[in-house]
């Protein structure tokens, strides 16, 4: 018993690092606690455990730091971007996978996260769509033989999988536009982040991510 | 009992163990210390960049605060914000009941000096260190040391110098955190080319393009193969070689009219063994290009001129099509206003290609007439001053300037001038009206200004500036109350405004703007917010790269100290300062860590001290009237043309004693004069940027002027005081000793005794300079004036002592309608009076004038008396000159014209002042000479090219002699009339006066 609450005791005596720098872009920094807390919180959104391994710290710094990136374009360019009011629809989603709200707390406290995390992050998610959204959406332009060719792709892939006729192209028109128009936006979005990063100078700090 | 004690025990070490694990999770550090009090905040190492208090200011956790994540990460970010530090760590320990923090930092360090040293030029160390991308203030990483050799590296091996080796050494300041970077290179043996491969489709014999590129030694005339090739051998390799080389051939092709033809530098294949280096030149010809027109014959060199495809050399439709806008606009200045040109490509044939350009000029017109109506604001002059179009004038736009895209042109930048005053709602439109004044092919165009009502400003708002600051903007503002209201009035104040509060430290200040419309009409509400940021100041002023130059004199000007709000143009003021000692090739500054949030920064002056000597050589000639026989032959009094080679060759030790002075000798070997000068120059005497001080000493012996040949021993001492930006005050001291060969006089005999003796005196004198012209070196408008008084003190009783009076006024004004016209006049006078000692005024000191920068209807110094045997000029005491010239532009922008009128003499004493016309006779000198003509000036960057043409209708007459010396002396001989030519010409640089 003395040997435990002297063990203890020790424990909460010995130093420990709170804190420190992970990764910065030009002058903002991002800290290993939110890399942390991103980690946590997006395993909590996902229904999985937190992976805190060192290539797992770095592929979720590089989300954060596309964030940032984003965040960035979003101040400086004033994008008049809706108001995000309403996440309620997301967040019911997450809460569906638990029984109850007293199962949801209970599962949010040993994940370590708050409630307020959690929000705040499908809030981010929602405006990060919002501005895929205005900044690529608008510049996208689909051609009609572009349409045609994934209407074939799609026919001989319905086809191999299914007997009856697949539907005609005027039937599949709508769908056909958005899934190249979602794909041409994150190309679109992939291209704009790569010369973002070129702009700004970042680094991440290797200790952190090992 | 014993059981339930067990199970407790149990539970214990479960939650124990569960503790534990959990502390070995990544959150753990923060659930043991979240909410507990910081009872201390540490460093790690105890000395920071930042001044202790300015740090403890910035951080958000201090004695006594609860902790929490937040508070962690914004005192990280702030820390990192500072610029000072690369990584920061935060340590937390439990210190009683309570939490000690450790701030663990790494610094930053900035980039300082870069030097390098070893040089091969070329590249010269300018180019090198441009190459290593380091920036003078800016963070420092590792990794740009490496790329910035490699940088070094890539522009040696461009120059052939495959064999350098570069040694970086670096040395960290802690205290300042420069790092100073040194490059020391071993250039090792330049490579020579070798041979020259040609691949691709070059239509053209191989040897002539290998000739073309100049990289084998030997002479190479019109594109030949160069003479003395194959045994002269190669050139050595350097970057401007190849280009030019490149070049070269590109133009041997395009002399074929290959003019799609490009040249590509493949590879440089490089021997290491032998050194030597083959390049590959991928040289594709292309089809001959022909242009031709239709419609209009026009020359090969006006369409090379015309059409850009020539300086391009590349054919594509854009630059055709600037062809076709430049031939339109070519032929509309020609008058033709209504020109239309197309072009066409036709198909290649038999490997050529023709571009015909179809030109219709639609018949000739003349622009007679510009009206403009409407404009009560301004007035006419006012607005024509800003046209490009122009009604036809006699010699300079015959048929009058006029296109749509001019008038176009036009009609903007007048609405623009409204615009800038209130006028947001000008509107001006254009009407053009054919066979003006009922003559075919003339043109009146009319500009209709509908100038609208003029917007003021109602009110004016300051938003984010200190009262005492506003005391001093607000005086400086356009948009001030009841002032014009214009968007470019808000931009300037904007500007004015920003560069008050950046001259303040307040590097990061920002402006933004807004109006309302006010109760009034034609009434505008201002407010302009000023968001300041945090005011910067200077933590210390840190100066490097000094070898030879004493640090006091760089220190003393620059006028920033410790303390001092940041300030752009004050670094910019004393930066001009150190260029203006002449002793710097380069003087680089810079903010250290420029987007660092820290209060107070280091200021950095990198300095590259000049080359210490300079070595110049010349060689020219004069042609003039200079000649007419020997030293000694009395042939022609007034010159003949004649010609005298000239060397100078000089050298100059700048920065003496690291003082910033400068010391200079300076010598000139010409058939008429032998001359040499050593100067000391200390500029900012004492550290007093507006003092210089100067030392000459000087030996000459000339024979400009033909009397005599003298010699003249010279010492003097001068003080400069700059009063203000245009006027200059001069303090002088001189120390004179002028002898004349007797042998060389012109004079009658009997008069040698007299004018032969040596001059010895001691000069004081000062001079008074207001120079207020807009160019010195062709001024327009403005003024130039100068007063000189001396006074000379011979060295021993029989010598003169004499006191002297200059003055020169001249005016400069701009007139006629559009102000392109200048009228120039100038007066110079001279006055010398003996006051003691000897009977006359030495020669060597008396006026000798005339020439083509003071009477143009004298040769050089042949004004004035004259001996009355022999003829040649005895200089006079007295000189008085007036000038008026009529500047007006003559063909285009760079050839003008000039109508001048010169009158004055010099005269043998100021009792002798005569304005008369006529000569009475053949010893009478002392009359005003007068003479007129035209001059043309061809404008160059170093100033205009002269020629005047001169007319005298009363040029001296006066008795020559033909005889040799001793029949002068033995009375023998005969006395001959001559005059002056009435018809004079100057050839020279710069305008007259």
């Amino acid at each position: 018993m003395r040997f435990l609450t002297a063990f203890l005791f020790l424990l909460s005596l010995r130093g420990e690092t709170l804190d420190r720098i992970a990764v910065t872009i030009s002058k903002q920094v991002i800290t290993e606690s939110q890399v942390l807390d991103e980690i946590r919180v997006t395993a909590f959104i996902d229904g999985e455990k937190p992976d805190f391994a060192g290539p797992a710290k770095r592929k979720t710094a590089e989300r954060l730091v596309e964030r940032a990136l984003v965040e960035r374009e979003l101040t400086l360019t004033r994008y008049a971007l809706p108001e995000i009011t309403d996440i309620g629809t997301l967040l019911v989603q997450v809460k569906s996978r638990y029984p109850d709200d007293t199962a949801f707390q209970k599962a949010l406290t040993e994940a370590h996260v708050a409630v307020e995390q959690v929000e705040k992050h499908l809030q981010l998610q929602v405006r990060l769509l919002r501005f895929l959204d205005y900044r690529f959406r608008p510049g996208v332009r689909i051609t009609e033989e572009e349409i045609a060719e994934l209407y074939e792709k799609q026919s001989d892939e319905w086809k191999a999988k299914r007997k009856d006729p697949p539907p005609t192209l005027e039937a599949s028109r709508a769908d056909l536009v958005a899934l190249l128009t979602r794909e041409r936006a994150d190309r679109a979005l992939d291209r704009w982040l790569g010369e973002a990063r070129t702009r700004e100078q970042i680094v991440y700090r290797d200790g952190v991510f090992q | 009992m014993k059981q339930l004690r067990r199970l407790r025990y149990l539970k214990l070490v479960r939650h124990v163990l569960g503790l534990a694990l959990y502390c070995l999770l990544p959150f753990c550090a923060f659930a043991q210390f979240d909410g507990l009090a910081v009872t201390r905040v540490e460093f790690s190492p105890a000395a920071q960049p930042l001044p202790e208090a300015e740090l403890r200011r910035l951080l958000p956790l201090r004695q006594g605060t609860t902790l929490t994540p937040a508070l962690v990460r914004d005192a990280i970010q702030k820390m990192f914000n500072t610029g000072r530090y690369s990584d920061v760590r935060v340590d937390a320990e439990r210190d009683g009941a309570g939490v000690r923090l450790t701030f663990v930092t790494e610094l930053t360090y900035f980039v300082g000096r870069v030097s390098v040293v070893g040089v091969p030029d070329p590249p010269n160390s300018g180019q090198l260190t441009t190459a290593t991308k380091l920036q003078l203030g800016t963070p420092y990483n590792s990794n740009d040391l490496v790329q910035a050799t490699q940088n070094i590296q890539d522009r040696l091996r461009s120059n052939g110098l495959y064999k350098a080796t570069i040694k970086t050494s670096t040395l960290n300041d802690d205290r300042t955190e420069q790092v100073a970077i040194d490059f020391a290179i071993d250039p090792s043996k330049r490579a020579k080319f070798e041979k020259v491969t040609i691949t691709g489709d070059p239509k053209e014999p191989v040897d002539r393009l290998i000739g073309a590129t100049g990289w084998q030694r030997g002479i190479s005339l019109f594109g030949w193969a160069p003479l003395g090739r194959g045994f002269l051998g190669w050139r050595t390799l350097t970057q401007a070689r190849i280009n030019t080389g490149i070049e070269h051939v590109l133009t041997r092709l395009q002399k074929g009219d290959r003019l799609l033809s490009t040249v590509t530098l493949e590879k440089l294949d490089y021997n290491e063994a032998t050194n030597l280096v083959t390049p590959t030149l991928h040289v594709d010809s292309g089809p001959r290009v022909t242009v031709r027109t239709k419609g209009v014959k026009l020359s090969k060199g006006k369409l090379k001129q015309l059409v850009p495809i020539y300086q391009e050399r590349s054919v594509d439709r854009t630059l055709l099509n600037e062809g076709r806008r430049n031939l339109v606009e070519y032929f509309q200045s020609q008058g033709y206003f209504e020109a239309d040109v197309d072009f066409e490509l036709l198909p290649e044939k038999n490997g050529q290609r023709i571009i015909q350009f179809d030109i219709d000029r639609n018949g000739r017109s003349r622009l007679v007439n510009l009206e403009i109506a409407g404009n009560r604001y301004f007035d006419t002059p006012t607005l024509r001053e800003r046209m490009y179009v122009q009604p036809a004038t006699f010699l300079r736009f015959r048929n009058g300037r006029y296109s749509v895209k001019l008038l176009n042109k036009d009609i903007e930048s007048i609405e623009d001038l409204y615009r800038g005053n209130g006028f947001r709602d000008v509107h001006v439109l254009s009407s053009l009206e054919e066979n003006f004044g009922g003559k075919a092919g003339n043109l009146g165009a009319r500009l209709q200004v509908n100038e609208g009502p003029q917007w003021f400003v109602a009110s004016l708002e300051l938003q984010g500036i200190e009262d005492v600051d506003k005391e001093n903007i607000v005086p400086t503002l356009l948009s001030s109350e009841g002032q014009p209201y214009s968007e470019l009035n808000v931009a300037t104040d904007r500007d004015a405004i920003l560069n008050y509060f950046y001259n303040r430290g307040y590097l990061n200040a920002a402006f933004d703007w807004s109006q309302t419309p006010s109760n009034t009409p034609t009434r505008v509400n201002l407010k302009f917010v000023v968001q300041l940021g945090k005011q910067q100041f200077v933590r210390e002023v840190l100066v490097s790269g000094l070898e030879y130059t004493k640090r006091t004199l760089v220190e003393n000007r620059i006028s920033l100290v410790p303390g001092d709000p940041i300030s752009q143009s004050r670094i910019g003021d004393s930066q001009r300062r150190l260029y203006d000692l002449g002793i710097f090739a380069k003087v680089q500054t810079a903010v250290q860590n420029p987007d660092g949030d820290e209060e107070s920064k280091y200021l950095l002056y990198q300095i590259d001290e000049a080359r210490r000597y300079s070595l110049n050589v010349g060689v020219g000639a004069e042609i003039a009237r200079i000649g007419g026989g020997s030293s000694t032959s009395f042939d022609s009094p007034a010159g003949q043309a004649g010609f005298s080679p000239r060397l100078s060759l000089g050298v100059s030790r700048l920065n003496f004693l690291g003082l910033g002075h400068t010391i200079g000798a300076q010598g000139r070997i010409s058939s008429l004069e032998q001359r040499a000068v050593i100067t000391y120059l200390a500029p900012q005497f004492l550290g007093n940027e507006n003092w210089t001080f100067s030392v000459n000493a000087l030996f000459d012996q000339s024979q400009d002027i033909r009397t005599f040949a003298s010699k003249r021993l010279e010492g003097s001492i001068q003080f400069q005081q700059k009063l203000s930006r245009s006027d200059s005050i001069q303090y002088r001291i001189t120390f004179r000793r002028a002898t004349i060969d007797e042998n060389t006089l012109k004079i009658d005999p009997g008069l040698v005794p007299l004018l032969a003796q040596p001059d010895r005196v001691v000069v004081a004198s000062t001079t008074f300079i207001r120079d207020r012209r807009d160019d010195p070196t062709d001024s327009h408008s403005g003024s130039y004036n100068t007063i000189d008084l001396s006074l000379a003190k011979g060295l021993t009783e029989s010598e003169a002592d004499f006191a002297r009076l200059a003055f020169r006024n001249s005016t400069y004004h701009r007139i006629g309608k559009r102000k392109d016209l200048v009228f120039a006049r100038t007066v110079n006078f001279g006055y010398i009076q003996r006051v003691a000692g000897g009977t006359d005024i030495p020669l060597p000191e008396r006026f000798f004038a005339g020439g083509s920068n003071s009477h143009r209807a004298f040769p050089d110094n042949q004004a004035g008396p004259r001996d009355l045997k022999t003829g040649f000029p005895l200089g006079g005491s007295t000189q008085l000159f007036n000038s008026l010239e009529l500047r007006f532009p003559l063909i285009g922008e760079s050839l003008s014209g000039v109508l001048f009128h010169d009158a004055g003499n010099v005269y043998s004493d100021i009792h002798s002042i005569s304005f008369r016309f006529r000569q009475r006779n053949l010893q009478d000198f002392n009359y005003m000479v007068q003479s007129a003509g035209f001059g043309v000036r061809y404008r160059t960057p170093i100033g205009p090219l002269r020629l005047d043409f001169s007319l005298s209708p009363n040029s001296p007459r006066f008795f020559g002699f033909k005889g040799s010396r001793d029949d002068l002396i033995n009375g023998l001989g005969t006395q001959v009339n001559q005059r002056i030519n009435v018809f004079q010409f100057h050839f020279s640089l710069g305008q007259a006066f």
